[in-house]
């Protein structure tokens, strides 16, 4: 074992640890500090970034659950989820279930479904770009061949669903809407769609038929299986409405191949 | 090139709308890599209106060159993409580590200045450049401690570093002058030993002092104005080597862009006051 990757180690372990970093003293010259505290410089930017790069992609969860709690919750989290990627982006992965896990059971259960919520929208925005289906792709299918189209979702596309008003308390607390309104959590379930506008991301509640018809689509259910999930939801359930909507917002990049396409 | 067009900022995220829109008469910017590692969306488009109106360079923080796990092949290739789409000026990394094992943490963590790092160093530059089929620039960084097995001057690891690789030198003035205060040596004598030919770019910052054990510790907090201690230096590294490309960099409690702009403004006023031959 080389003496760099052993110093490097042992570096990286006394950051983890700072009972490991009286230990590692005899590496550091002392110069009037001592090893823990220089060390404790370190152990603090490293702390300090993770949290920064957390409350960039999570400012519902860090604004819902508050500074104080959120840096030591980001460094218990730092404990079990080790940074694996140079690109800090990639960090936060793994937070929405360690949110999910850590108020499981309490009254802040649904904090897990808008960290889900925040997640997705993180997704999002750096998907790749591609050009959204064109209504006239769809309008050229012979009419026999439309019941068994399935379509290709947008690189941008993401659906999430929560029995919590999820859309709200993240709309609000993301976008500082800040109206002093209180969120009733027992309003009920919501369901949003993340969609790609250009370049841009857009965010929207859908109704539970029109969630249920983009969710069959977007798990490469046909046509015709998409519209039977929606109107067993809910009987008046427009198919061409909703499908139309979906094609304008951007929810497809291409029909199938294994469709009529 | 005239000094004219040798300052530049750092580009950071709450500055880009502002910018896009009052089109300033900045040299150059710069952005950190990672931050463009995306497959798609309004920030590859955002780099892309930047590039469009501005020359840019990439400064890479999370690569880990100096680490003793394997060079990271995502990483790199993520990269040669970004460096493909945007040509940029410069391509840059630091001499530090911040991985162990597979863990990241996300910092530039110091080596040791050994025979053994400095020839670990050698070929992960290499290695980097061969991949980007590029030179690429490596930054000296501020640090907070200093271990006992090193043998080489950070200015010697540097130039030497430079000399086997053939890579450029990013100098970090804020970090020589962080380091000198902070290890006590005099930071002409490490602007002195530096081959001039290898500095591409130089980079300047405002930093912050802890008060640990009674001691002043100086921190590379990029969180505040250059100090005058730093002018300084940057004049007597201006009369060392000439007008090189010149970089303000703030990223914590970022201020108005206009005071970016004239920290710049002043780096260039040092800068035609100073240096004798642009090269």
């Amino acid at each position: 074992m080389s003496s760099l990757f052993e110093l490097q180690a042992r570096f990286a372990a006394a950051l983890r640890d700072d009972t490991a970093a009286a230990g590692f003293g005899d590496a550091i010259l002392a110069a009037g500090i001592d090893a823990a505290d220089r060390l404790a410089v370190y152990r603090n930017n490293w702390q300090v970034n993770a949290t920064q790069a957390l409350a960039l992609a999570f400012p519902a969860i860090e604004r819902l659950t508050g500074r104080g709690f959120f840096a030591p919750f980001v460094r218990e989290f730092l404990g079990a989820h080790p940074s694996r990627s140079g690109d800090l982006r990639a960090l936060g992965g793994p937070f929405p279930d360690f949110v999910a896990r850590r108020f499981s059971g309490t009254p802040h259960e649904y904090l897990g479904d808008v960290a889900a919520l925040e997640w997705a929208w993180q997704e999002a925005l750096v998907a790749h770009d591609a050009a959204p289906l064109a209504a006239d792709r769809i309008a050229a299918v012979p009419a026999g061949e439309v019941p068994a189209l399935r379509f290709r979702a947008h690189p941008g596309t993401r659906l999430v669903s929560s029995p919590w008003p999820v859309f709200t308390i993240w709309r609000h607390n993301r976008f500082a809407e800040d109206d002093g309104a209180l969120i009733q959590l027992d309003r009920g379930a919501e369901q949003v769609l993340i969609h790609r506008s250009g370049p841009g991301t857009m965010a929207r509640l859908c109704e539970p038929a029109d969630y249920r018809f983009l969710a069959a689509l977007y798990a490469g259910r046909s046509l015709a299986e998409a519209y039977d999930r929606a109107s067993a939801t809910a009987s008046t359930f427009d198919v061409g409405l909703a499908l139309r909507q979906a094609v304008t917002d951007g929810v497809f990049c291409a029909l199938e191949p294994d469709g009529t396409d | 090139m005239a000094a004219a067009a040798l300052a530049g900022i750092g580009l950071r995220a709450g500055h880009v709308e502002e910018l896009l829109e009052r089109k300033p008469p900045i040299g150059w910017l710069e952005v950190h890599s990672e931050n463009y590692f995306v497959a798609g969306g309004a920030l590859r488009a955002q780099l892309e209106r930047v590039r469009a109106d501005y020359p840019l360079s990439l400064h890479g923080v999370g690569l880990s060159l100096g680490g003793s796990d394997p060079l990271d092949a995502a990483h790199v290739a993520s990269l040669a993409t970004l460096v493909r789409r945007c040509e940029p000026l410069f391509v840059s990394e630091h001499l530090a580590w911040g991985s162990h094992d597979g863990g990241h943490f996300n910092d530039l963590l110091p080596l040791p200045y050994t025979a053994e790092a400095l020839a670990h160093m050698v070929n992960r530059v290499d290695a980097l450049q061969e991949s980007l089929g590029r030179t690429v620039l490596i930054e000296n960084i501020s640090s907070y401690l200093q271990f006992n097995c090193s043998s080489i001057p950070e200015w010697e690891f540097l130039a030497e570093l430079a000399g086997r690789t053939g890579c450029g030198l990013l100098l970090d003035v804020n970090n020589v002058y962080v380091n000198s205060r902070n290890h006590g040596f005099d930071p002409l004598r490490f602007i002195e030993a530096l081959p001039a030919d290898a500095i591409r770019e130089i980079h300047l910052a405002g930093h912050s002092t802890q008060h640990v054990a009674g001691q002043d510790l100086l921190v590379d907090t990029h969180d505040a104005p250059v100090c005058e201690a730093v002018w300084e230096l940057f004049a007597a590294t201006t009369r060392r080597f000439g007008a090189r490309h010149t970089l303000v960099e703030w990223d914590a409690s970022l201020p108005a862009l206009d005071v970016l702009l004239g920290e710049a403004d002043r780096a260039l006023a040092i800068q035609a006051a100073h240096h004798v031959v642009a090269v």
